[in-house]
């Protein structure tokens, strides 16, 4: 097929596609309502670790837990959601919560939206976390 | 041999019916609330990842081409045209594909380029188009080399091979249960192929079939569907990005970085390439084989059955 048929064909169907998903509502994220449903999530991504310690953001989109290999972030990505250990991230303090980066390029950056109080506790948390690993 | 023969590049013609049977599968999800997932962001990724597959293979498919040509000039023999042999090269063809598909999960190497098309958490007809733009670069081209040795001509081997990624494009959904029973125990279904999609332990490396199940059953590769285990699409480790340049590459920046680690021989970075993906040099790595008896010490009913045949409680 021509690419001057195929090419155009493709983009309006791009469109469309876009246009009937945003129409039928799967532009919702996910959100944690409570620890026990953060903790399912967890469970799904890392069946055999049992958390120690969970706690949820106010804004649901993002947990922290606590297992055996050490403090974990859990988010929401799209409606899924995942995982990322957090012993080698950056940690930027912004308007809006913490921005998280991470050295792998499946998982580059996690936004997460924090009240102040939440931003002391989830640094204060991260912190001691990569300090413990640094003294093993 | 020289000689010319051309069919229809069927992967572009397919673009409009999978435009609007991906439309038909959003309604039927919208309108009956069952029959799977759908989201925006995850979708818009398989889309863009299906488009940057066509221009991938616009720029790199010369390589695979120059490769098919010289060696139809090699071969003495030419099978012709009829339609028996189209059939009988399809068959084959489809065994081609069982095999690649499964050193795409076996060998690091080519699962750098396959891991893209499991790395959505949904499965719907979007997912079937999440296709990689590095197929080019795992060289299983050579898997095709005896087709056309056979007598194949290497644009009915290109042709058969489209239709194969045609038909695979259906069974990409939760709407559709169970096929019948005959159909089933011959044919990749939708049931058959959300196995292959599963990061369950159970649903690990099994059923790699592209058309015919009857390989994966052949070479001691088939688990079916359990009807108490819903399918868990995705990675074991699940990627965090909808940028379709991340995902495109990521495994590949993977690699990169474990041969750049300190201290490694080069029968190390070799590894790195070849063993199955989770391998380390530490021996700290992962496996299927680990994740299924780390199961099975965990759900000792499970031991025996379906995807745990080899595994003792
Ligand atoms: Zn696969
Ligand atoms: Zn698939």
């Amino acid at each position: 097929m021509p690419l001057h048929i195929l090419a155009p064909m493709v983009v309006v169907g791009l469109i469309i596609a876009w246009g009937a998903m945003r129409f039928a509502g799967c532009s919702q994220d996910l959100r944690f309502t409570t620890v026990e449903d953060a903790r399912l999530h967890w469970l799904r991504h890392r069946p055999g670790a049992k958390p120690r310690d969970i706690i949820v953001a106010a804004d649901g989109r993002a947990a922290l837990v606590e297992v055996g290999s050490g403090l974990w972030l859990l988010r929401s990505f799209g409606i899924d959601s995942v995982i990322h250990h957090l012993g080698a991230a950056q940690v930027i303090t912004v308007k809006q919560g913490l921005t998280l980066t991470f050295p792998e390029y499946d998982d580059p950056k996690a936004r997460l939206t924090l009240t102040p109080k939440e931003c002391t506790i989830w640094q204060a948390r991260i912190n001691a976390h990569q300090q413990e690993t640094r003294n093993d | 041999m020289t000689d010319m023969l051309i069919y229809p590049k069927v992967t572009d013609y397919a673009v409009p019916f999978f435009i609007l049977l991906i439309l038909v599968e959003i309604a039927w999800i919208t309108f009956k609330k069952r029959g799977g997932r759908y989201e925006t962001r995850d979708a818009m990724t398989s889309l863009f990842m299906g488009v940057g597959s066509v221009v991938s293979g616009i720029l790199l498919g010369f390589i695979a081409w120059n490769c098919f040509t010289f060696l139809w000039w090699l071969t003495p023999i030419n099978l012709g045209a009829s339609v028996l042999v189209v059939v009988i090269c399809f068959v084959l063809d489809d065994l081609r594909y069982y095999w690649v598909h499964r050193f795409g999960h076996r060998v690091r190497w080519v699962w750098a380029s396959h891991v893209n098309h499991h790395s959505s958490q949904h499965y719907n007809l979007t997912t079937a188009l999440r296709q990689t733009w590095t197929g080019t670069f795992t060289l299983m081209m050579v898997v095709r080399a005896p087709l056309i040795l056979l007598g194949f001509h290497p644009a009915m081997v290109l042709f058969v091979g489209g239709v194969n990624l045609i038909y695979q494009f259906w069974i990409h959904t939760e709407a559709i249960d169970k096929m019948p029973r005959w159909f089933e125990a011959v044919m990749n279904t939708p049931s058959h192929h959300r196995v292959h999609h599963g990061r369950n332990p159970r649903y690990l490396d099994a059923n790699y079939a592209g058309v015919f199940i009857i390989w994966d059953k052949m070479f001691g590769t088939f688990v079916p569907e359990v009807q108490d285990e819903k399918v868990d699409y995705g990675l074991i480790h699940n990627i965090g990005t909808f940028n379709p340049i991340r995902v495109a590459f990521h495994e590949w920046v993977a690699i990169w970085r474990d041969w750049r680690q300190p201290g490694l021989t080069w029968k190390d970075r070799w590894n790195y390439a070849v063993k199955p993906p989770g391998w380390r040099h530490d021996g700290k790595g992962g496996s299927t084989e680990l994740l299924k008896r780390r199961h099975v010490a965990r759900n000792p009913e499970t031991a025996g059955t379906p995807g745990f045949e080899d595994y003792k409680a």
